[in-house]
């Protein structure tokens, strides 16, 4: 999901920075300070998530966990996927910097996207949050495949060819990221449910 | 500030899961040997680019030279363009492995230069290599015949430097396609959690 240097136009990487500034701006008026650990610790799962390879046939895709964070941060989710990013290409060269607006913006606006869609579904709590929570991070990954695609498109490759190809290769990655976000919320409704209470913009949780 | 359980445990988890690391990110190395430009693309280790489309481009002049497809070992090979080695220019070649995957390597025109033409053997593709679009179906044609009526082995002297400076272009090539280290990633980790840090002691000192 990481778009790499050199791939896209000029304009592109302009409109992807300019984006990806005004999420991060949100996202730092929005972040709670006080729980800073939290999303240092959310951000470090993405950095390391991302090395995590899910077998597809003959291919290969990666982990992405934008979902949870997009769940847990809301619009904080901006900066610590940014930070992480940033670690991630000057460390892994994964991306790279000029594209990192770019892929800021694929992998964190999909992910705030569905998690404030899903919250409502989430609050309901019993079946409804498992699916709201499944949903979420699989909707996240979904949206960052065609954040990607529709940044290729506006580039030189075709909208739909590659949306197509980007949505099939990572429609495991989907289920996978679904269960997580599934797992981690109801572990989190039965040990932690002021995190998860916070997270949901203070609805409660049944 | 407190640590949360539940994110912990999910990053210790991801931690532990990233041994069986890949990288994602793709890798493209190549070299010259009997008169061949051999291209090997890589995500890592073990994970071939299958399918991805190779472009070739002089160096000098930014012309595509001559493009390809990998096949099942992420391997594409062409016979070195007589054009750009008379000229005295290097090549370009880009692997463009789909989702926004791209990286290029440079050949240099000493290393072109430097290439032995051994007749037939040297000229046979291993892949389909397709003539770039604005230099006509007869590119690959004339690269092949250019190379069946290059000289036999006149520099057997040159072998022994050509193959040291593939070595060492190699294990360089490795070496930048390995995966992610532990130290890379706790160097990641601990950066982030000093950012964090440094952040919170700032406000700390504001209030």
């Amino acid at each position: 999901m990481h778009i790499s240097e050199g791939v896209l136009s000029p304009a592109v990487l302009y409109g992807g920075a300019a984006l990806a500034c005004v999420g991060l701006g949100l996202g730092l008026r929005k972040l709670d300070y006080d729980k800073l650990m939290t999303v240092a610790i959310l951000s470090a799962a993405f950095f390391v998530g991302s090395l995590i390879h899910v077998p597809i046939g003959p291919a290969n895709a990666h982990l992405i966990v934008n979902g949870l964070l997009g769940l847990l941060l809301g619009w904080a989710a901006f900066p610590s996927i940014f930070v992480a990013l940033l670690l991630q290409a000057v460390l892994f060269q994964f991306g790279g910097l000029t594209v990192l607006g770019v892929n800021t913006v694929n992998m964190a606006l999909p992910a705030v996207l569905a998690a404030l869609l899903c919250r409502p579904l989430i609050a309901r709590g019993g079946k409804a949050r498992m699916l709201g929570a499944f949903l979420c991070g699989a909707l996240s990954v979904a949206g960052a495949g065609l954040c990607t695609a529709l940044a290729l498109a506006l580039t030189d490759e075709g909208f739909v060819q590659a949306a197509q190809m980007l949505l099939l290769a990572h429609v495991p990655v989907m289920v996978v990221e679904g269960g997580i976000t599934l797992l981690t919320v109801g572990f989190l409704a039965k040990v932690q449910p002021e995190l998860l209470h916070n997270a949901l913009g203070g609805r409660e949780c049944a | 500030m407190r640590l949360n359980a539940m994110p912990a445990l999910c990053m210790l988890f991801l931690l532990c899961a990233a041994q069986e690391a890949w990288a994602h990110r793709v890798n493209i190395f190549a070299w010259v040997e009997n008169n061949v430009v051999n291209v090997e693309c890589r995500f890592s280790k073990t994970s071939p680019v299958r399918s991805g489309t190779v472009l070739v481009y002089d160096a000098a002049t930014e012309a595509e030279v001559t493009r390809g497809t990998t096949d099942e070992q992420g391997l594409f090979s062409f016979p070195v363009p007589e054009q750009a080695r008379a000229a005295g220019h290097g090549l370009r070649l880009i692997i463009k492995a789909g989702e926004g995957h791209q990286n290029d390597w440079t050949i240099e025109a000493a290393e072109l230069a430097a290439a032995q033409p051994e007749g037939k053997a040297g000229a046979e593709q291993k892949t389909t290599a397709q003539p770039a679009p604005q230099a006509g179906a007869s590119t690959s044609t004339d690269q092949s015949a250019a190379a069946h009526a290059a000289p036999a082995p006149k520099a057997a002297e040159n072998t022994q430097p050509a193959q040291a400076a593939h070595a060492r272009t190699r294990a360089e090539a490795e070496a930048a396609a390995a995966d992610p280290g532990i130290k890379e990633i706790a160097l990641g980790i601990a950066a982030l959690f000093a950012l964090a840090g440094i952040v919170s002691l700032i406000r700390r000192r504001r209030v």
